[in-house]
């Protein structure tokens, strides 16, 4: 039996640069990868090397100068702005290195907020967000606080609640324990290793710490200058 | 299940950020619209009794000045032009009750044709219409002057006058109150009526009026029978100037001073400064979130949405300033009227005022929040996320 899944992610011949004054940097050049469903996967690169902006054109959030990006069968330059953003609600959920929590919502308030754009009742986003807070590890006791009375794993924590509340196949997450210590970093590595062994989520992670990249399946080194290289996962 | 109110904890996050900064913005709206308020009900006060006046009355007055008294046969060569219904006249008493300070609204003016005029704005007993008309030294006097001095009727009143003086020397004009009237009309409330024929006996028959009003047979006719008139008694010893009795209260009132520009130049000033005020707050506001906003957009969060968020935070800003302000304003020109009813009848906050509050919210909210909105229109998702 031929297995007709499409792979989570392609990136196909993808190139982009900027303009930095007069200056213009060459971050990827005809870069091709593909993401298997449920893979785990560390995108390993010094800073500058264009990882996050790699992770930026998986999302949607930017667009390539050439080459294409296929999600989950869907090519990203056929969506239009509106329906990207859309295809970007009910597709993926982004966790970054800054949390970017809103200080005066509690946990919950926060990790309700993409619920906002879906038809569902009071009840039924209350019950979403206390079962995505308790997935991510933060304490019931907790869920009313606000961000500024949490840990910086906590609000790692109640960020990864918000990102996975409304069930995305695919997580990008930028840094994710880049403002964190080794303990909670670790924890938040256990839980998104977790999340893709138990919920079956696609993630690519872009991090700088080879350490984190151990929690990965898979690791692909990008190299200054970049063309993409890939490696065995360690 | 899809109300917008459901956007309200995140609408009101971005307010409660910076708690005095917001209520400082509040505050400064309040303030715009509490001056809003009370200049309105100022300028209602002043002019409100340009709109209480007839639409198809016209004055006629010395065209040399308004204290210049014209002939009382005028009114009858006028009655006979063509399109005049009727012609009433008045004659301005400059009375005064004791001390100068205790200013009469005093009229002496011709009763029949006066009733006939404004008596269905009266509100008093028949019989002390049919005394008055009796009685030649009588008064019809508005309640609310007769509440200020604890005037009964058949009380004897000695209404003094320096412009009009009897040729023997006295100054007193003693009348007697033959009815008290409620009325309608604010400003007639403080009206003190006598009898023109009582004014012309204690001069010495003058035959004198101080203005004349002049009812047109139809609206259409107004014009062209203040200019009819003029020209009447154009090369008459006693040239006269018509003009509608709206025309004529608002330039009474604007010899003194005008109120309408002044008001203008105060709103249109204090309007301003509270726009700069509130767009500085939203765009200070929008600027500190954009790494917040930015991740808004990952999760789905539409451009048109994001602008329609922050209008509503702008329309919460304004809208709240705006009925403290006007709700304050309510209750100070409440508190002002029960002291200024004798000298300002028509001091209030008309419904026209509050509409006109709510449409002036709209409107500021919505100018306020163009400057945010071109900065989220303009934000890259990825650059906010970057910068952090």
């Amino acid at each position: 039996m031929i297995d007709s899944t499409p792979p989570a992610i392609q990136i196909i011949e993808v190139s982009k640069h900027y303009r930095r004054g007069d200056e213009t940097v060459q971050v990827l050049d005809r870069f091709t990868l593909t993401v298997e469903p449920e893979a785990f996967v560390a995108l390993m690169a010094p800073s500058g090397s264009g990882k996050s902006t790699l992770l930026n054109l998986m999302g949607g959030l930017d667009r390539p100068d050439a080459g294409r990006i296929v999600i989950a069968g869907t090519d990203l330059a056929t969506l239009n702005e509106a329906t990207l953003t859309r295809w970007r609600a009910r597709t993926l959920g982004f966790i970054f290195q800054l949390y970017y929590l809103i200080p005066v919502l509690s946990a919950a308030r926060n990790v309700e907020l993409p619920l906002l754009l879906l038809p569902l009742s009071r009840e039924e986003r209350h019950r979403r967000v206390e079962a995505a807070l308790t997935l991510a590890g933060l304490p019931p006791e907790r869920h009313r606080f606000r961000p500024t009375e949490l840990s910086g794993g906590q609000q790692q924590r109640v960020a990864i609640a918000r990102a996975i509340v409304t069930d995305p196949p695919l997580l990008l997450c930028d840094e994710p324990t880049g403002d964190l210590d080794r303990t909670a970093g670790d924890e938040i590595l256990a839980l998104l290793k977790t999340l893709n062994e138990r919920l079956r989520k696609t993630i690519v992670m872009v991090t700088h710490d080879p350490h984190a990249a151990t929690f990965a399946t898979r690791r692909i080194d990008l190299d200054k200058g970049l063309v993409g290289e890939l490696r065995p996962a360690s | 299940m899809k109300s917008p109110l459901r956007f309200s904890p995140l609408v009101l996050s971005a307010l409660r950020r910076h708690r005095l900064r917001t209520w400082l913005t509040i505050l400064s709206v309040l303030i715009a619209f509490l001056l809003f308020g009370l200049l309105q009900a100022i300028d209602h006060a002043f002019y409100g009794g340009v709109k209480a006046a007839g639409r198809r009355i016209l004055v006629t007055m010395s065209a040399e000045s308004m204290v210049e008294p014209l002939p009382r046969a005028y009114a009858a060569e006028i009655t006979t032009m063509k399109d005049v219904h009727h012609v009433a006249y008045e004659v301005w008493m400059g009375g005064y009750y004791q001390h100068h300070n205790q200013l009469l609204y005093a009229l002496a003016v011709s009763p029949r044709r006066w009733l006939a005029e404004e008596g269905r704005a009266l509100i008093l007993p028949h019989r002390e219409i049919s005394a008055w008309l009796k009685d030649r030294s009588g008064a019809l006097v508005g309640n609310s002057v007769a509440r200020t001095y604890g005037w009964k009727p058949g009380e004897i009143v000695p209404m003094r006058s320096d412009i009009w003086i009897h040729p023997d020397g006295r100054n007193t004009w003693p009348v007697r109150i033959d009815g008290i009237f409620h009325s309608t009309k604010k400003a007639l409330s403080e009206g003190f009526l006598v009898h023109y024929r009582y004014w012309n006996t204690g001069m010495g028959n003058p035959n004198q009026v101080s203005l004349l009003r002049v009812k047109v047979t139809h609206l259409r006719d107004l014009g062209k029978v203040a200019r009819a008139i003029d020209a009447r008694f154009a090369n008459s010893p006693h040239p006269t100037r018509t003009a509608s009795a709206q025309t004529f209260v608002k330039h009474f009132i604007n010899q003194t001073v005008d109120i309408g520009v002044i008001v203008e130049d105060i709103l249109a000033a204090v309007f301003f400064t509270m726009l700069l005020v509130t767009a500085n707050t939203l765009t200070r506001s929008v600027r500190e979130r954009s790494g917040e906003i930015a991740v808004l957009h990952t999760q789905g969060y539409s451009r048109p949405l994001i602008f329609a968020l922050i209008l509503a935070e702008a329309l919460i800003l304004v809208l709240t300033g705006a009925l403290a302000g006007t709700g304050l304003a309510v209750l100070i020109v409440q508190g002002l009227r029960s002291t200024l009813e004798a000298y300002l009848p028509y001091l209030t906050l008309t419904p026209r005022t509050i509409l006109l509050t709510l449409g002036l919210s709209l409107l500021f909210a919505v100018l306020s929040s163009l400057l945010p909105l071109l900065q989220v229109q303009r934000l890259r998702t990825v650059d906010a996320l970057r910068r952090g």
